[in-house]
C-alpha cells in the first residue's frame, strides 16, 4: 500500500487498463491509486464521522444557499421601534437583534463567513506550515534546530493573546487580512508535525531508490515524500478548520475580529454580550450553530485519523 | 518575544495618545505636551531603549489608560488570574484522568462510547459561549450562583472574615467548573490515548497473569505508564488554557489578566497589552518547566541522564 516506487511519468495512464495484470510489477512502480480507496472504505464504516460529513454537507448547502433560504437581507433594518431585540417568534425563529436585525438570517450568512475564513485561513496555514516543516525535515542540521526552535517559541505564546494584539493593531481587519492574520499564526503545529513525518520516511527504501535513480531533491520532495504523507496533514487541516472556527468566533466576539458590516457567528454574539439575560437568543443560536459545525468538523477529522492510522 | 511585541504595535496605524486627543479640537500644544510626557516625541531607538529598561526591572512602563506603572496594574490582575485559573487547572486535570480511566476500564462498552462523544463535543465549544449558557442557566434561570464579579459589589465591605471569604469563593465556582468542563474534555482524549497505548503492553498481561485485581492493574500500572504524555500535554495545553482564562474572565466580568489585556486591547493601552502578552508567554514558560521537572520526577530513566534526553 505504500506508494509508488517510481512515480509513473505525467500523462500516462497504461495504469488503469494494466490494473491487476501480472505485467504491472515489470513496469517497476505499483499501480494502485495509493491508501485513498482502503481509507474511504474504512471511514464510511464510521457512524460517527459519517454523520459529521453529512452534517458539514448540510451546512455548506444552506449557507451557500442564504440568498434564498434566507426571510431577510442580513443586514436588513426591519423596524428600529417595533422590531428591536425581539424574542424568537414564527416571524423570526431566532428573534431580532439591537438593530432590528432577522438573527436566523444573520446566522445563515455569517456562516458563509465564518466558514470560508477559518477553511481559507487552516488552507494558508497548511501551505506555510508544510513547506516550512518539509524544508526543515528534508534539509536537517543546523537548519532544522533552529527553524524548529522559532516554532518552538511562536508555539510557546500564547495564541488568544497574540491574536488580540495583531488584531487590535491592526485597526479593523478586513476579511482578507483576518484570513492571513489566522493563517500566519495557526501553521506552527503543522509545521512541527510535517517536520516529524518527514524524518520519518526520509530514510526509507524507496528514496533511496528514488535518489539512486537520479530524481532531484525538488522531486523527491514534491513526487515522492510529500505525497507518502498527505493523510497527516489532511487529517490536521481538518481538525485544524474546527479550530480556526473557534478562534475567529472568539476574536469577533471580543469585538477585534470580523467587523461591520458582515456578519459573522462570533459578532452577532458580540451584538448581544452584555445584555445576555435579556437578549439570550443573541447567544444561544450562533453559538449553537459553531457548536454543531465544529463537532462536524471534528468528527470527521478524527474519524479520518483512525481511518488512515496504518496501526489500526 | 518582548522586542517582536514592541515593533509590532509601532508599526500599527494609531497612536496612543489617539483615544481622547485624537479630537480635532484639541490645539496641537496640549497633544504635543502629553506626547512629550509620555516620551513619544522621542525617537523610537529612545524609546525601545527605555522599554527595554523598564520591563527589565519588571515595570512594562505606563499605562494610558490607568494612570499607573504598569507593573502595579499587573499585579493586582496577576493573584486574581491565578486564582481562577488554578482551581480550574487542578479540577480539569482530576476530571480528566478520571473520566479517562472510566472509559478504558469500560472499554469498547456504551459507557465509553457516550463520555467519547460527550468530551468530543466538550471539546468543539467555543468557550465564551459554555460561560455564557453557564451564566444564563445557573445564574439568572436557577440563580444558584452570583452573575459574574469576584465579590458582592455591594455587601461585601461589610462582611465578616468568614463570609467575606465564602463569597469569594462563591464567586470563584461557576467560572473555574466551566473553565475546567472545558479543559477536561481535551484531557480526557488525550489519556484515553494514552492509556489505550500502554494497555496492550506485556507488563499489564504479566500483571494480570499472577492475579492482580483488574482495578489495580489499571490505577497502578498503566496510569502510572500513562502518565508521561498526561505531562507533557500539561506543558503543551498551557497556552490554549490561557487563552480559555481570556474569554471566560470576559464573559464572567473576571477582573484578572484576562479582562484587562481585553479591555487594554480596545482603549489602545499598549504597554499593557505588551505586559499581557509577555505575562501570557513567561507563565507558559514556566509551566514548560514544571512539566520538564515533573518528567524527570515521573521517569526514572530521564534522571540518570545528565543532558536533556528525549525518549524516542
Amino acid at each position: 500500500m505504500n506508494a509508488p516506487t517510481v512515480a509513473p511519468p505525467p500523462g500516462t495512464s497504461p495504469v488503469r487498463a494494466m490494473r491487476g495484470s501480472g505485467d504491472v510489477a515489470m513496469l517497476g512502480w505499483t499501480l494502485d491509486a495509493g491508501p485513498w480507496p482502503a481509507i474511504w472504505r474504512r471511514f464510511r464504516r464510521d457512524r460517527g464521522a459519517m454523520a459529521g460529513l453529512v452534517v458539514i454537507a448540510a451546512i455548506v448547502v444552506v449557507t451557500i444557499g442564504a440568498p434564498l433560504i434566507a426571510p431577510y437581507p442580513p443586514n436588513a433594518v426591519l423596524d428600529m421601534v417595533a422590531l428591536k431585540n425581539q424574542a424568537p417568534s414564527l416571524a423570526h425563529p431566532f428573534g431580532t437583534d439591537p438593530a432590528s436585525r432577522d438573527v436566523l438570517s444573520r446566522v445563515l450568512f455569517g456562516g458563509r463567513v465564518s466558514l470560508a475564513i477559518a477553511v481559507l485561513a487552516m488552507l494558508t496555514a497548511t501551505t506555510v506550515g508544510t513547506m516550512y516543516g518539509a524544508i526543515s525535515g528534508f534539509v536537517g542540521g543546523p537548519l532544522d534546530t533552529v527553524m524548529m526552535r522559532i516554532t518552538d517559541a511562536c508555539l510557546s505564546i500564547p495564541r488568544i493573546l497574540l491574536l488580540l494584539t495583531i488584531c487590535a493593531l491592526w485597526g479593523h481587519p478586513s476579511l482578507g487580512s483576518l484570513v492571513l492574520i489566522l493563517g500566519l499564526t495557526s501553521w506552527f503545529g503543522v509545521s512541527r508535525l510535517v517536520r516529524a513525518e518527514i524524518l520519518g520516511v526520509r530514510t526509507r527504501e524507496w528514496v533511496t531508490a528514488a535518489r539512486a535513480l537520479g530524481a532531484t531533491d525538488s522531486r523527491l520532495l514534491f513526487q515522492h515524500l510529500l505525497p507518502n504523507i498527505a493523510s497527516p496533514i489532511i487529517v490536521a487541516t481538518t481538525l485544524g478548520i474546527g479550530q480556526v472556527v473557534l478562534l475567529e468566533a472568539g476574536l469577533s466576539f471580543l469585538g477585534v475580529g470580523v467587523q461591520p458590516p458582515f456578519a459573522s457567528w462570533g459578532n452577532i454574539m458580540q451584538d448581544g454580550a452584555d445584555q445576555v439575560r435579556a437578549l439570550w437568543w443573541l447567544s444561544v443560536f450562533p453559538g449553537l450553530a459553531i457548536v454543531l459545525a465544529v463537532i462536524a468538523i471534528n468528527a470527521v477529522g478524527d474519524g479520518l485519523r483512525e481511518a488512515a492510522d496504518p496501526r489500526r | 518575544m518582548t522586542t517582536a511585541t514592541f515593533i509590532l504595535i509601532h508599526l500599527a496605524p494609531g497612536d496612543p495618545i489617539g483615544g481622547g486627543l485624537d479630537d480635532p479640537r484639541v490645539p496641537a500644544a496640549v497633544r504635543a505636551h502629553w506626547r512629550a510626557v509620555y516620551g513619544l516625541d522621542q525617537p523610537l531607538t529612545t524609546q525601545f531603549v527605555r522599554y527595554i529598561a523598564s520591563a527589565a526591572r519588571g515595570q512594562f512602563g505606563y499605562s494610558f489608560a490607568y494612570n499607573e506603572p504598569v507593573s502595579t496594574i499587573l499585579a493586582r490582575a496577576l493573584p486574581r488570574s491565578l486564582a481562577l485559573a488554578g482551581t480550574a487547572l487542578v479540577l480539569s486535570f482530576v476530571a480528566g484522568v478520571a473520566m479517562a480511566l472510566i472509559q478504558v476500564a469500560r472499554h469498547g462498552t456504551a459507557t465509553d462510547r457516550i463520555l467519547g462523544i460527550t468530551s468530543l463535543a466538550v471539546y468543539s465549544l467555543p468557550e465564551f459561549w459554555l460561560g455564557q449558557v453557564a451564566l444564563l442557566t445557573f445564574a439568572y434561570v436557577l440563580p444558584i450562583f452570583p452573575a459574574g464579579g469576584m465579590v458582592d459589589p455591594v455587601m461585601h465591605p461589610y462582611m465578616g472574615p468568614v463570609a467575606a471569604l465564602w463569597d469569594r469563593i462563591d464567586h470563584l465556582i461557576l467560572p473555574a467548573l466551566t473553565l475546567a468542563t472545558l479543559s477536561a474534555a481535551g484531557i480526557a482524549r488525550f489519556q484515553r490515548a494514552a492509556l489505550l497505548d500502554v494497555a496492550a503492553d506485556d507488563y499489564l498481561r504479566t500483571a494480570r497473569a499472577k492475579g492482580v485485581p483488574e482495578r489495580q492493574v489499571l490505577m497502578r500500572h498503566a496510569l502510572r505508564n500513562a502518565a508521561l504524555p498526561v505531562i507533557t500535554l500539561f506543558g503543551l495545553a498551557l497556552p490554549g488554557f490561557l487563552g480559555g482564562t481570556v474569554f471566560i474572565e470576559k464573559v464572567f466580568s473576571w477582573p484578572g489578566i484576562g479582562s484587562l489585556a481585553v479591555d487594554a486591547v480596545t482603549a489602545r493601552d499598549y504597554p499593557v497589552v505588551i505586559a499581557c502578552a509577555v505575562l501570557g508567554s513567561m507563565l507558559v514558560a514556566g509551566g514548560s518547566f514544571v512539566a520538564d521537572v515533573l518528567y524527570a520526577v515521573a521517569d526514572p530513566r530521564l534522571r540518570r541522564a545528565t543532558g536533556p534526553v528525549r525518549p524516542r
